[in-house]
C-alpha cells in the first residue's frame, strides 16, 4: 500500500540514525553513508528497533549522501543511496504497513549570491539523490534539517522533476523562530505549500519544550499536515561529546501535546533513541488532535518577510520598470544592476511591500536579465517580489530562482496566456494577477471583467492553484479618453471581491493621463479604489500624494490604531519647509568643496549650478577628476585614510549620476568615456569590497566599468572582455588559495585577448605575486590603480 | 581601527564608526560552538583523538607540549552579510567601515568565546594561542574538519564554500592548543597572510590582534 497521510492517526516517524551509530562505534568524522555497504546488518538492525518501539516510517542511512560525500568515500552516490532504501524497504517488507522514506539533507554548500553554488547545481545535485532514492524503491521523500529556505526549495523542485512520492520537508529554526539563514515559519509555510509539498514541520535545532511556540505557529499558518522531530533536549558537551537533557517521559508528553494540538506526523531528531519512541507511541494511544486547519491565506514571501493581502493596504512599488525611464534602460543595456539595486532598496525606504520587477526592453535578453535582476535584488533587499513579464520564459526562469514565493504578474482571461502561464505558477509555488482581458479585449462593463476573472480563478483550479492565489486587477484606463471607464473599474474592484472572494491588485496612475495635475486625479481615484475593497495599488512609493491617500484612508478606516503611524509620519509638518534634506548650512558650496568634504547632496546642486556655464564632459575632466586628484593624493600622503576617500569618491559619483542622466538624455552615448575595464573577484573568492571600492574610484575617473561580481569563473571574464571591448581587466584576489585562480585567469586571457592589460590586486598580493600570475601590473590600493591607468 | 593612526582619527570618523558599529551588533547574531579533544602533535599536523588531523608544522610547534586541543567556530550570522551586500550597493564610504566593524565584531565574539573556553579550564591548564586555517601553513582546506567535528554547519550554520571560504563571511574558525605551561599568546606577524601587504607592519606596528 502506498504510503498516505490520513487526517485521523498519527504517523510515528523514527527517532536518530546518528545517534544508534556513535552508540555502535561510528566515530566522529566517519561517514554513516559508507556503513550501507560495509555493514548492511548494522543498519537493518537500528531499522528494526525503531520499527519494534512502535514506528510507523523509518528514514534510509542518506541524509548526508550526495555527491560530495560519495567521492570523499571514493563510491558511487547511487550505490551508497539505493543500498540504503533498499535495507530500509527490506526492513519494511516482513511487516505491515511500515514505510522506507528517503531521507535527504541540506549539501553542505551555500547557495549563490550568499555562497557558491549556483541555483541549478543544486537542483541537480539532489536530482541524483531523489532518482537513486526512487529507483530503489523508496516510498516517501524526506527532506530534513534544511535552514536556508532556497536550498530548500531546489530540493523540493528536484523531487517534483524526478518523482512522483509524497513528499515532507522539514526546516530547523533557532528559537526566535528564524533559521541561520534568516527564514521564518511563515515564509516556510507559505513557500512550501505552493510547491506542493505534502507536510511541512520542524525538526532537530531544539529540544520539544523549546519548539513548543515554533510548533504553535505552523500549526497557526499551514493548511497542509505538519511534522515535528525534536531533538531529545538540548546539547550538554562533555569531552567533545554530546549528551541531550530531555528524558523519554518529558519527549513523550511533549509530542503527545503536538500531537493533540494538531502535528499529525512525528518523530525524533538528535540524542533520540527506539526507548523514546517506544513511549511516543504508548503515549499517542487513544489521541486525536483539536485542530481545525487553518484556511489558505492570500499570501507572497522573501524568506524573512512575509506579507498578506487583505490585512491593511499593502503598497506594491512600480519603479523597477524600464519603461519611459531612460537612465534604467541605459543601465540595463549596458547590464549595470546598480541602478536597479539602488531604486530597490530606495523603494523599501519609502514603504514599499512588494517591488515590481520589469526588465522589459526590445534589445535585451529579457529572460536572463529578470532572473538575474531577481536574484541581485534578493541579496540587498527582504521585500516580496513580483515578476513582470509578458514573456513567459522569462516569468518561467524568474520564478524558478526566486528566494521564497512570488507574486507572477500576469495571466489574463486569453486561452494561451492561461494555458502558458498556468502551469508557471503552479510549478514554482507562486501567486498570480490576473488581467481582466481576453482575446475581445477589455470589457466595457464591470460584469464582462467580473466574468473573465471568474474563468481566471476557474482555470487556475483546474490547474492545481487555490484560489487564494489568484488576485485580480481590473484595469484602470485612461479617463480622459473613455470618461465613463474609471466608474466600472472601481465597480470591478468590488464585485471581485464581493462575488469571488478573491483578493485586488491595480496600477492606479494611468487614470490621469492627459489631464493635467495628474497627482488630484490620481490620489482620488487611488481612495474610491481603496473604499471598493483593493488591497494592493501598484504606485511610485514616492509619490507623496498617493501616500497621503493612504496614510488617511487607514486612519478613517480604523487600520492605523490610535492613528499613530499617521502621527507619527505628519505631525509637525504644517510648519515643515516643503521637503526634508540632508542640507546642513546654508552656504553653498563649489563643486571641489563638495568633494573634498564627501557631500553628496551639495556636489549635485554644485554640479547643477555648473551645468549652465559648462557641458557634462568638461565638468567632469575640470571640475571631477582635479578634485578626486587632490584628494587621492591627500590619501596616499596619509593625511586622510579610505573612509574619508569613500566619501569623497560618492560625493563625485553623485555629481557622476547627475551627469549621465543628461549625457543619456541629450544621446551623446558613453562613447566619451576613458577606457572600458572589466573588474571581477576571481573564481573561489567571495569577498569582494576591494573591487568595489576600486571600482567606484575608477568610475569616478570616467572609466565605464563593467563589474562582473564576485566568484567569477575564467571563462566569464573572457566572454566579457570580448562583449564590451574591454582594453583592461581589474582582478581582485583576498586569500592566498585564490591566486592560483588569478593565474588560470590571466593565462586564459593571455591566450583569448592578448592586447588586454590586466591590473591585480587584493590582500595578500605583492609585486613578486603579481609577476607570478602574469599580470601586467600590481595596484596595491585604488589610487594606485589611476595612477597605473595615467594621468588625464 | 580601518588603518588610522591614533592622532588623525576625526570626530566625524570616529561618530560614524560608533553608529555603524551600532547596526552590525542590530544585523548580526553571534553564534559559538567550541570542544575540547586529546592530541597529539607530530611533525606537521596535530592528530585529533586518533579520527582527523589539522595539518601544519607551526601549529604543531605551538601545540607541541599540549596533551588537548579546543577547537572553536564562531560567526555573525547571514544577517551581517546582508547588511554588508546592501551598503556596498548604497555607499561605499558606510560599507568600508561597516566591514572592518563586522571584522572587529567577529574578533571580540571569538575572544568571549575564547574566554569562555578558559573558564571551563583547570587553573593548571592555558591556552597556546589561537591559530585559524589560513593563518601559517594551516591549510584553508582544513576548516572543513573543525565545522566537521564540531557540527558547526547543524549547531552554528557555518559553511563552506567550494574553495574553503567560510560561509556567513564574517566567521572564525579556530584550534587553540591546552598546554600546562604558559606560552606567548601573542599572534606572530611571520606566520600572518598579510604578512607581505600589511600596512600596520610597514608602519612598524601590527594589528594588534591578540596584543592584548
Amino acid at each position: 500500500m502506498a504510503f498516505r497521510i490520513n487526517e485521523h492517526e498519527t504517523i510515528i516517524f523514527d527517532g536518530a540514525m546518528g545517534t544508534m551509530l556513535q552508540k555502535r562505534g561510528l566515530k566522529r568524522g566517519g561517514i554513516p553513508e559508507l556503513l550501507n555497504l560495509t555493514a548492511p546488518d548494522i543498519i537493518r538492525s537500528i531499522h528494526d528497533e525503531y520499527f519494534d518501539a512502535g514506528c510507523d516510517v523509518v528514514s534510509a542511512n542518506t541524509f548526508g549522501a550526495n555527491r560530495y560525500k560519495a567521492e570523499k568515500a571514493g563510491r558511487s552516490l547511487s550505490e551508497l543511496v539505493s543500498s540504503a532504501v533498499e535495507i530500509a524497504k527490506k526492513a519494511t517488507s516482513c511487516r505491515k504497513g511500515k514505510y522506507a522514506a528517503l531521507d535527504i539533507g541540506p549539501c553542505g554548500r551555500v547557495l549563490q549570491p550568499t555562497g557558491d553554488l549556483p541555483f541549478e547545481e543544486a537542483v541537480e545535485i539532489f536530482s541524483e539523490i531523489v532518482r537513486a532514492g526512487a529507483g530503489a524503491g523508496a516510498d516517501l521523500i524526506l527532506l530534513e534539517t534544511f535552514t536556508d529556505l532556497y536550498e530548500l526549495k531546489a530540493a523540493l523542485i528536484a523531487v517534483k522533476e524526478n518523482s512522483d512520492l509524497p513528499v515532507l520537508a522539514t526546516m530547523s529554526f533557532e528559537e526566535n523562530g528564524t533559521s541561520f539563514f534568516g527564514a521564518t515559519v511563515e515564509s516556510m509555510v507559505l513557500t512550501l505549500q505552493a510547491l506542493g509539498a505534502d507536510a511541512l514541520g520542524v525538526n532537530c535545532s531544539l529540544g520539544p519544550r523549546q519548539l513548543v511556540p515554533i510548533v504553535e505557529r505552523l500549526l497557526l499558518s499551514s493548511s497542509i499536515p505538519v511534522m515535528v522531530q525534536p531533538n531529545a533536549g538540548l546539547p550538554i558537551f562533555e569531552n567533545g561529546e554530546a549528551r541531550y537533557d530531555v528524558t523519554t517521559e518529558e519527549f513523550a508528553d511533549h509530542i503527545k501535546k503536538f500531537a493533540e494540538d494538531g502535528a499529525l506526523i512525528v518523530g525524533g531528531c538528535c540524542g533520540t533513541d527506539p526507548d523514546y519512541m517506544r513511549l511516543v507511541k504508548e503515549r499517542l494511544k487513544g489521541v486525536t488532535s483539536r485542530r481545525h486547519r487553518p484556511p489558505l491565506r492570500t499570501g507572497v514571501c522573501s524568506p524573512s518577510r512575509s506579507v498578506f493581502f487583505g490585512e491593511d493596504t499593502l503598497i506594491i512599488g512600480e519603479r523597477l520598470n524600464p519603461t519611459g525611464k531612460k537612465t534604467l534602460q541605459a543601465a540595463l543595456r549596458a547590464k549595470d544592476m546598480d541602478h536597479v539595486l539602488k531604486e530597490a532598496i530606495r523603494q523599501q525606504e519609502q514603504g514599499a511591500h512588494i517591488l515590481d520587477v520589469n526588465m522589459g526592453l526590445p534589445d535585451i535578453d529579457e529572460p536572463e536579465m529578470l532572473k538575474k535582476a531577481v536574484i541581485e535584488i534578493q541579496s540587498v533587499v527582504d521585500l516580496p517580489l513580483q515578476l513582470d513579464s509578458s514573456d513567459p520564459n522569462a516569468l518561467e526562469k524568474a520564478a524558478r530562482v526566486y528566494n521564497g514565493k512570488p507574486l507572477i504578474n500576469s495571466v489574463n482571461g486569453k486561452k494561451e496566456s492561461l494555458e502558458k502561464i498556468l502551469p508557471i505558477v503552479k510549478k514554482y509555488g507562486a501567486a498570480v494577477l490576473g488581467l481582466t482581458l481576453d482575446d475581445e479585449g477589455i470589457p466595457s462593463s464591470a460584469e464582462g471583467r467580473l466574468r473573465i476573472a471568474r474563468n481566471i480563478m476557474e482555470e487556475a483550479q483546474k490547474t492545481g492553484i487555490p484560489k487564494e492565489d489568484v488576485l485580480i486587477d481590473c484595469l484602470v484606463m485612461t479617463v480622459s479618453a473613455q470618461q465613463e471607464q474609471a466608474a466600472e473599474t472601481l465597480r470591478a474592484v468590488r464585485m471581485v471581491r464581493e462575488e469571488l472572494g478573491l483578493k485586488t491588485v491595480l496600477g492606479v496612475s494611468n487614470v490621469s493621463f492627459g489631464l493635467p495635475s495628474r497627482p488630484i486625479i490620481n490620489r482620488t481615484m487611488l481612495t474610491m479604489a481603496l473604499m471598493q475593497g483593493l488591497d494592493a495599488p501598484i504606485m511610485n512609493p514616492g509619490d507623496e500624494g498617493m501616500r497621503e491617500a493612504i496614510a488617511a484612508f487607514r486612519v478613517l478606516m480604523g487600520k492605523d490604531p490610535q492613528a499613530s503611524g499617521f502621527i507619527a509620519e505628519y505631525s509637525g509638518t504644517d510648519e515643515k519647509e516643503p521637503k526634508k534634506t540632508e542640507t546642513v548650512t546654508g552656504g553653498s558650496f563649489s563643486l571641489p568643496q563638495a568633494i573634498k568634504g564627501g557631500l553628496k547632496r551639495e556636489a549635485e546642486k554644485a554640479t547643477e549650478a555648473l551645468l549652465s556655464k559648462m557641458g557634462p564632459l568638461k565638468i567632469i575632466e575640470r571640475e571631477i577628476i582635479p578634485s578626486l586628484d587632490s584628494v587621492g593624493k591627500e590619501y596616499e600622503s596619509q593625511t586622510i585614510f579610505l573612509p574619508q576617500l569613500m566619501k569623497s569618491a560618492e560625493a563625485a559619483k553623485a555629481s557622476f549620476e547627475l551627469l549621465r542622466r543628461i549625457i543619456a538624455k541629450e544621446g551623446q552615448a558613453g562613447s566619451e568615456v576613458r577606457a572600458k575595464i572589466v573588474i571581477a573577484t576571481v573564481q573561489g573568492d567571495i569577498h569582494d569590497i576591494g573591487k568595489n571600492i576600486v571600482k567606484v574610484i575608477l568610475e569616478n575617473y570616467n572609466f565605464r566599468m563593467i563589474d562582473l561580481g564576485k566568484d567569477v569563473p575564467p571563462e566569464r571574464i573572457v566572454e566579457a572582455v570580448k562583449e564590451h571591448g574591454a582594453e583592461i581587466v581589474g582582478l581582485s584576489a583576498l586569500m592566498t588559495t585564490t591566486v592560483s585562480s588569478m593565474k588560470t585567469t590571466i593565462d586564459l586571457l593571455r591566450k583569448e585577448c592578448p592586447p588586454v592589460k590586466v591590473i591585480v590586486g587584493g590582500a595578500v598580493l605583492t609585486d613578486s605575486l603579481a609577476k607570478y600570475v602574469g599580470a601586467d601590473h600590481y595596484a596595491k590600493d585604488a589610487m594606485e590603480a589611476v595612477r597605473i591607468l595615467g594621468p588625464k | 581601527m580601518l588603518g588610522i593612526p591614533e592622532e588623525k582619527m576625526t570626530a566625524e570618523i570616529q561618530g560614524r564608526i560608533g553608529e555603524l558599529y551600532r547596526r552590525i551588533r542590530e544585523a548580526s547574531v553571534p553564534r559559538s560552538v567550541f570542544a575540547v579533544f586529546d592530541i597529539e602533535a607530530h611533525d606537521a599536523e596535530v592528530l585529533f583523538e586518533d579520527s582527523f588531523s589539522i595539518r601544519g608544522r607551526d601549529l604543531a610547534n605551538i601545540c607541541r607540549d599540549c596533551k588537548k586541543a579546543a577547537l572553536l567556530a564562531t560567526t555573525l550570522g547571514s544577517g551581517t552579510d546582508m547588511l554588508l551586500r546592501r551598503s556596498q550597493t548604497e555607499d561605499m564610504s558606510d560599507a568600508v567601515i561597516l566591514d572592518a566593524c563586522a571584522s572587529a565584531e567577529i574578533e571580540r565574539v571569538t575572544d568571549m568565546a575564547e574566554s569562555e573556553i578558559i573558564r571551563s579550564l583547570s587553573p593548571e591548564e592555558h591556552l597556546t594561542m589561537r591559530f585559524s586555517p589560513g593563518y601559517g601553513d594551516v591549510p584553508l582546506e582544513d576548516s572543513k574538519k573543525i565545522i566537521s567535528a564540531l557540527s558547526a554547519d547543524r549547531r552554528i550554520g557555518l559553511k563552506l564554500t567550494g574553495a574553503d571560504m567560510l560561509v556567513p563571511m564574517k566567521s572564525v574558525t579556530a584550534v587553540i592548543g591546552i598546554s600546562e605551561r604558559i606560552t606567548g599568546r601573542n599572534k606572530d606577524c611571520t606566520l600572518c597572510f598579510m604578512r607581505e601587504s600589511c600596512t600596520y607592519k610597514k608602519r612598524g606596528g601590527s594589528c594588534g590582534i591578540q596584543n592584548k
